[in-house]
């Protein structure tokens, strides 16, 4: 009796401390852009230089964030593009040919900022990150809206992001929940 | 086997954990550079907040260590969410009439720790210098940088900068 009241105890307080695995931060909006998106370039640049190759394996890869854009964007009438910054070495020049080749009216860079480490040695691994989220307009190349979206550690948000020996997991569930954090920011300040 | 395996990868990762390299500026190459001009007034500019670099102890740093040259600092810091930086530097150009920008920007940082906290361990700086209303940079490098290690990164930028011929 006591040990199961002990065990739903334990869970409750587990369950209680967990947020959800992805969540935004506040934005910051120009207050005097209003155009709504509807061809955009979504230039990634998710390996930072801090990270070895193993550890990159906790970021979302292109065809899971291409898939997700295909349920949530296409949808919405939105004509999008993605670019993998992480891909080449000279990454000014990919997204410029990039701009050159698909035209859009603006660019969301996403890239990551801050990543938390848990485990030691081989075995430290990323645990969370955050990404900034940059809207550029292109007619002016001015920013024009920007975000945090914190990807958060396993302890305040549920989701473990690598497996058993660092063995790299799907992420479309983050793939997912970035862009539906993204269109909810992007609709409330009124560019969806 | 398996087990012999794991303990060299272990020593072999313990033993270049425990060797401290010195860090190093890096430069990134830009194409189209002009030659150097010498620096008289720089316009220093700071991340938003000091979770990876201590921006007073830097700017006075930066301060100590360029007077010798002969150039004057003024320090300044991006907000948070910044949209454009130029707007929010045009009071400190039209004060200051900087002769150049230096713009400290804030890669990528790494923590460590779980449920009992934090601890940032090591972030990537990425130092631009510019002309004073450039909109490109003419000289760019990278550096990592660690907690409290904030004099010891303006040393390097300085070696950097004089060996590339702006003091």
């Amino acid at each position: 009796m006591f040990r199961r009241l002990a065990l739903i105890g334990a869970a409750t307080a587990f369950l209680a401390g967990c947020s959800s695995p992805v969540g935004g931060g506040p934005t910051n909006k120009d207050q005097g852009y209003h155009q709504k998106i509807s061809r955009i370039l979504i230039a990634t640049a998710f390996r930072g230089q801090l990270l070895t190759a193993r550890q990159a394996n906790v970021f979302i890869r292109p065809a899971e964030l291409q898939k997700s854009l295909t349920a949530k964007w296409s949808p919405l009438g939105i004509t999008w593009q993605t670019v993998d910054l992480d891909a080449v070495t000279d990454k000014p020049k990919a997204l410029a040919d990039a701009i050159a080749s698909f035209n859009p009216t603006q660019v969301l860079e996403l890239k990551t900022t801050i990543y938390a480490l848990v485990g030691g040695g081989i075995f430290e691994v990323v645990d969370g990150y955050n990404v900034d989220a940059s809207l550029v307009d292109l007619a002016t190349k001015k920013r024009v809206w920007r975000s945090v979206i914190e990807f958060r550690p396993f302890a305040r948000g549920g989701r473990g992001r690598t497996g058993p020996a660092a063995m790299a997991l799907s992420h479309q569930d983050d793939a997912d929940d970035l862009i539906d954090t993204l269109t909810a920011k992007l609709k409330a300040d009124g560019l969806l | 086997m398996l087990r012999r395996t794991m303990m060299l990868l272990m020593a072999g990762d313990a033993a270049t954990s425990c060797t401290r390299v010195a860090p190093t500026v890096s430069t990134i190459v830009l194409p189209s550079a002009p030659p150097p001009t010498k620096i008289e007034r720089l316009l220093i500019w700071f991340p938003a907040n000091d979770s990876a670099v201590d921006a007073k102890k830097m700017a006075d740093a930066f301060a100590v260590q360029l007077a010798p040259f002969g150039v004057a600092v003024k320090a300044g810091r991006s907000t948070a969410l910044e949209l454009d930086r130029g707007d929010d530097q045009k009071p400190f150009v039209v004060a200051f009439k900087p002769t150049h920008r230096l713009e400290i920007d804030v890669a990528g940082s790494v923590s460590i720790g779980g449920m009992a906290g934090t601890n940032l361990l090591q972030s990537a700086l990425r130092v631009s210098l510019y002309d004073a209303n450039g909109k490109t940079p003419i000289r760019a490098y990278t550096l990592p940088h660690r907690p409290n290690t904030d004099s010891a990164s303006v040393t390097l930028i300085v070696e950097k900068l004089k060996a590339d011929g702006y003091l």
